[in-house]
């Protein structure tokens, strides 16, 4: 039992000095007399630091809006009609969709926004297209480039979310994929131009990237060599 | 009866249908608006137990005592117009204590139930957010909580009687009612009064908060507040006036040097009517002084605080300053903006107004009565109030088993009020003994 020399209370046993008067406690009998059970120290409460995502969303979302009206009201002006104010458009949804709408998200997969950017990307290069549509690039090149474009970002996404699987075999499926995402585009880049079925350039990026992968997967699936390279090649 | 009839009936009983939702009560309809990430109005009341908790049981206590008492299972919604309460359905998760408790709440991270169980060896303790219910109620919530607690660790059957309620009985409609509503009536007095002076104070970092707990013996208590003819709430409020105005005294500022020194006092409108509602029913009065009048000695003090208690505290003028608020709410613009518009108008509001008119809070649960069989098992009480947006100092006392604990909640550096405090009860012969969350 100890008292404050200053205020006259009572302290209690586990004060170290008056939470009155910041007073230390001095007790040369403490020690002798501590058959107290000991103390449970309790920890300070903090909220976890959090950042306004809803917020950042709505601010970046005004902040478009500026320059977007700014060329409408500058496009309307000069030309009565809305024609290069409609890029303008197309690339601030194509931003709003691809970086921003993805900070918003919470527990939602990633494939509706993989689905949302594809679908958004490939608006805008339809708003080119209408604007400018000579040689009819759109459906035979622009739509089947982003739609594959699409496709793989969605499958390198399942791959790398896959928990169970080994980096190694995740790395070994990444590189296959991209292998055949390359021939795909060779193929339907040259099929536009040439009007002809057949690889060009897309041999001398795809062979190493499949040998590469041929080699990460046969790795994966022995045990050995896995633990051969964790070995040698920890960082 | 057997423990497997108990459950059962249990169980029927809890089928009883019970609302799904209900409007917020009159006092509450502020809190959501106001509250923010850096605070919460919530209060804090615990209990010391006989002997350390076992969790497990703890858990089972709180399941019957939820489907007792429905109200306090409910989480805030939004509406269009206003905010709503919704039945949950479970039990929030026991937490461990901490020290800075009430500083933070996350309803999501609580199951979005609007209170919080803690537990640390032997002290029991639930923190409320103000807009489920009141001291009276949560202190109801407690004590039942712990009488089925000791029921089911003890095989101790707690008889009702006062704030323990039998967890056998279905939950009652009156129990859940907005008894402000109830009892509101068309004369209304308006609220206007004259800023009340603040004491100065560097704040607390965010999330810190001091609690300094003083007990003393209620029997001197009552005697010191008898001998000058006093109640023990009259006597304390008078004694904090005195405190805060010989503070101001310091005040650089010649215009915060004139402001009067006012104590908010809760009062328990449950004492005026026939009322079981265990939602938000209090009022309060503001009983000061006019310190640019001259120094007031105690006794003067005293004279002026007990004659406005005296006047304030009637059921005619009580029931007048909620019917104002009440016609406040009724109010049909009001009523029909929507909630996305009134929502940062009665958060400024409540910033600019809320604690303007008073310098600090002094609640008084009174002296809390509980069965002899619970008696064993409980140690003390103590009762908190959450830190204040604006007020540095807030305190509150309760009185069980011959000791009145008084805590000071604090968010601003030092303890002039509390030191000030504790040393004149000494001075007049009243023991203290002093706890402190700031090790």
């Amino acid at each position: 039992m100890s008292y404050c020399v200053h205020c006259g209370v009572e302290l209690d046993d586990r004060e170290n000095m008056c939470p009155l008067c910041r007073t230390p406690v001095i007790d040369p009998w403490r020690v002798e007399n501590a058959g107290l059970k000991p103390e449970v120290r309790l920890s300070s409460e903090q909220p976890e630091k959090t950042f306004n995502k809803r917020l950042f969303v709505l601010l970046v979302g005004v902040l478009l809006l500026i320059p977007l009206l700014t060329v409408v009201i500058v496009n309307l002006a000069t030309t009565h009609t809305l024609t290069w104010a409609l890029y303008v458009l197309g690339s601030e949804i194509c931003f709003w969709a691809v970086f921003i709408l993805p900070i918003n998200r919470s527990g939602r997969t990633p494939y509706l926004y993989i689905a949302v950017d594809t679908i958004v990307v490939a608006l805008l290069l339809f708003m080119i297209y209408l604007e400018n549509r000579e040689t009819g690039w759109f459906f035979p090149l622009a739509l089947p480039v982003t739609c594959m474009s699409g496709f793989v970002v969605g499958l390198l996404f399942v791959i790398w979310r896959s928990k169970r699987t080994l980096k190694i075999r995740k790395t070994g499926w990444s590189v296959l994929v991209i292998a055949c995402l390359l021939v795909a585009l060779d193929l339907t880049i040259t099929h536009y131009i040439k009007a002809a079925v057949n690889l060009t350039w897309s041999w001398y990026a795809a062979l190493p990237l499949l040998v590469i992968s041929i080699v990460l997967l046969a790795v994966s699936f022995n045990r050995r060599a896995c633990e051969w390279l964790r070995k040698n090649l920890f960082m | 009866m057997t423990e497997q009839r108990k459950t059962k009936d249990r169980q029927t009983q809890s089928s009883v249908p019970a609302v799904d939702w209900f409007r917020l009560d009159n006092a509450a309809k502020i809190y959501p608006p106001a509250r923010s990430r850096y605070w919460s109005p919530m209060f804090r009341l615990s209990a010391d137990l006989s002997e350390e908790i076992d969790t497990e049981l703890l858990k089972s206590a709180l399941g019957h005592t939820l489907a007792r008492l429905p109200s306090f299972s409910c989480r805030l919604r939004k509406g269009f117009f206003w905010y709503y309460l919704e039945r949950v359905e479970g039990a929030p998760d026991i937490l461990p204590d901490v020290s800075n408790p009430m500083t933070y709440f996350n309803v999501k991270e609580n199951k979005n139930f609007l209170f919080r169980v803690r537990c640390c060896g032997s002290k029991l303790a639930v923190e409320f957010f103000h807009v489920v219910t009141d001291g009276s109620g949560g202190m109801t919530f407690l004590l039942t909580l712990i009488a089925e607690y000791v029921r089911l660790r003890y095989g101790v059957t707690v008889p009702q009687s006062g704030h323990v309620l039998s967890c056998d009985d279905p939950p009652k409609a009156e129990e859940y009612e907005d008894s402000f509503l109830k009892y509101a009536r068309k004369e209304t007095m308006s609220r206007g009064e004259r800023p009340a002076y603040h004491l100065p104070g560097a704040a607390m970092p965010p999330f810190e908060v001091s609690y300094i707990s003083g007990a003393v013996p209620t029997e001197l208590l009552q005697r010191a507040a008898r001998e000058r003819d006093a109640s023990v709430t009259e006597f304390i409020t008078a004694l904090l006036i005195q405190i805060i105005a010989e503070l101001q005294t310091a005040e650089r500022s010649r215009a915060k040097r004139k402001m009067p020194v006012k104590v908010s006092v809760p009062v328990d409108l449950r004492r005026f009517y026939p009322t079981k509602t265990l939602r938000n029913f209090s009022s309060y009065v503001n009983p000061g002084i006019e310190t640019r009048l001259g120094e007031h000695s105690l006794e003067e003090i005293l004279v002026q605080v007990k004659s406005f208690m005296k006047s304030q505290i009637t059921e005619k003028q009580l029931n007048a300053r909620f019917s104002e608020n009440v016609a406040t709410e009724r109010i049909r613009i009001l009523r029909a903006t929507p909630l996305f518009v009134k929502d940062p108008l009665l958060k400024a509001f409540y910033n600019m107004q809320g604690d303007r008119y008073v310098s600090t809070t002094l609640s008084n649960l009174g002296l809390v009565e509980v069965p002899e069989e619970l008696r064993r098992y409980v140690k003390q009480l103590e009762f908190v109030l959450g830190p204040s947006k604006k007020k540095g100092c807030l305190s509150t006392c309760v009185s069980y088993a011959g000791n009145t604990r008084f805590v000071f909640t604090r968010t601003f550096e030092g303890a002039q009020i509390e030191r000030e405090f504790f040393c004149r009860l000494v001075k007049l012969g009243i023991p203290v003994k002093i706890e402190s969350n700031r090790r």
